[in-house]
């Protein structure tokens, strides 16, 4: 699980395109490509300020007007999840 | 050996071809005239040689001195040195962004079509260059890095599967070229028309064809983030400059309308890639 206090950013090196409102990051070291869209594109863009995750959930859900403690919150978790074990983000130590 | 033929300019691989083989000769220098470079300094230029079959020994191809293939097979030398002028550009070009795909002009605005290989590139830009476009290449498309494309003028390489759509090409194939290549028809694109050739061009239109025997033809607009995703999953050497490449494509895309295409038949698909590229150029500040 993501701790809520933990505060977790883009891991440095990545590279991103935004096109359409939707993100592209490359990762050079592994040649991988990923696709961010929507509530997504929003998460990645509050990691990149360096939001506590507690924090960023609240404001990500708050922007689509949904509870931070509900099932999306839960969903947005789960992505945040997703991407620390895609090696995208890092927590800050 | 017969009179040096080149040098040749493939994007960034250079060569000449020498050959003891008459029908090699006359095949080689019909399906590469249209590679014909300006000279550059002799360092800079690869060798080929193809030495046929004579009394019991075996053919052979070299570069530069090394021997790349034997074989008592006239055809085998032949399709391997062309081959091996496709592995040429890939791992010489370096200042260019490569990418599995054909593409042709029209007004200064390209059309990429980018697939893997056996995808149908070769029919559909075939089909448009028969529609009155200009060429600029059937396989690797060679992006500069403020992203226009730099033509590459290779024949357009036929399989059989193609030849009943496009059979008005085989007379422009070199008679000595068809006897040695029996599965493909080499086509000098300015046998087609002499003006075919297109002197380079930017991308407005990209499209991700894909082949299903029998559907009707379709074209849909795509993603761009999609797209750029599969236009990286298309480079050649994706290892080289993955960051230079990234940022190129993503220009170009962000450029361009992008479509999925689903080929069935030629003319049909030929026919919405064409409104795609008008619709394209009407935009672009010279055309308004």
């Amino acid at each position: 699980m993501t701790a809520r206090d933990a505060t977790l950013h883009p891991r440095p090196g990545l590279l991103q395109e935004e096109i359409d409102g939707d993100l592209v990051i490359l990762d050079p070291d592994s040649g991988l490509l990923h696709v961010l869209r929507g509530t997504a594109t929003a998460a990645w863009s509050a990691l990149r300020q360096g939001r506590a995750t507690a924090e960023l959930v609240r404001e990500v859900t708050g922007v689509f007007g949904v509870s931070a403690d509900g099932p999306e919150g839960a969903e947005l978790l789960r992505f945040l999840e997703d991407l620390q074990r895609l090696g995208l983000v890092v927590r800050d130590t | 050996m017969l009179p040096v033929l080149g040098p040749y300019e493939a994007v960034e691989w250079l060569f000449t071809v020498e050959t003891d083989g008459p029908a090699e000769h006359a095949a080689l220098a019909g399906v590469l005239r249209a590679l014909k470079g300006a000279s550059r300094p002799s360092e800079a230029v690869h060798r080929y040689q193809l030495v046929t079959a004579r009394r019991g020994r075996e053919g052979s191809l070299l570069l530069d001195g090394e021997q790349l293939v034997h074989s008592p097979d006239p055809g085998l030398l032949y399709a391997t040195l062309l081959w091996h002028v496709n592995r040429g550009v890939e791992g010489a070009s370096h200042q260019h962004v490569l990418v599995h795909a054909a593409a042709a002009e029209r007004d200064g605005g390209a059309v990429l079509m980018s697939a893997p290989m056996d995808s149908g590139k070769t029919t559909l830009v075939a089909g448009l260059v028969d529609a009155g476009l200009g060429y600029l290449t059937d396989e690797t498309v060679a992006l500069r890095t403020d992203g226009t494309v730099r033509p590459y003028h290779k024949a357009l390489s036929l399989d059989e599967g193609s030849w009943p759509l496009l059979p008005h090409l085989r007379q422009l194939v070199p008679p000595a070229a068809l006897t040695l290549s029996r599965e493909q028809w080499q086509v000098p694109v300015d046998a087609v028309r002499p003006d075919a050739l297109s002197p380079g061009a930017r991308p407005v239109v990209v499209v991700l064809p894909r082949f299903r025997a029998g559907a009707t033809a379709s074209l849909e607009p795509a993603p761009r983030s999609d797209t750029l995703v599969e236009l990286m999953h298309q480079r050649f050497a994706p290892e080289r400059a993955p960051g230079r490449d990234f940022a190129v494509l993503a220009e170009i895309v962000r450029g361009s309308d992008c479509y999925r295409l689903t080929t069935g038949r030629l003319d049909e698909a030929v026919r919405l890639m064409l409104a795609a590229l008008d619709r394209a150029l009407s935009r672009q500040p010279t055309h308004r």
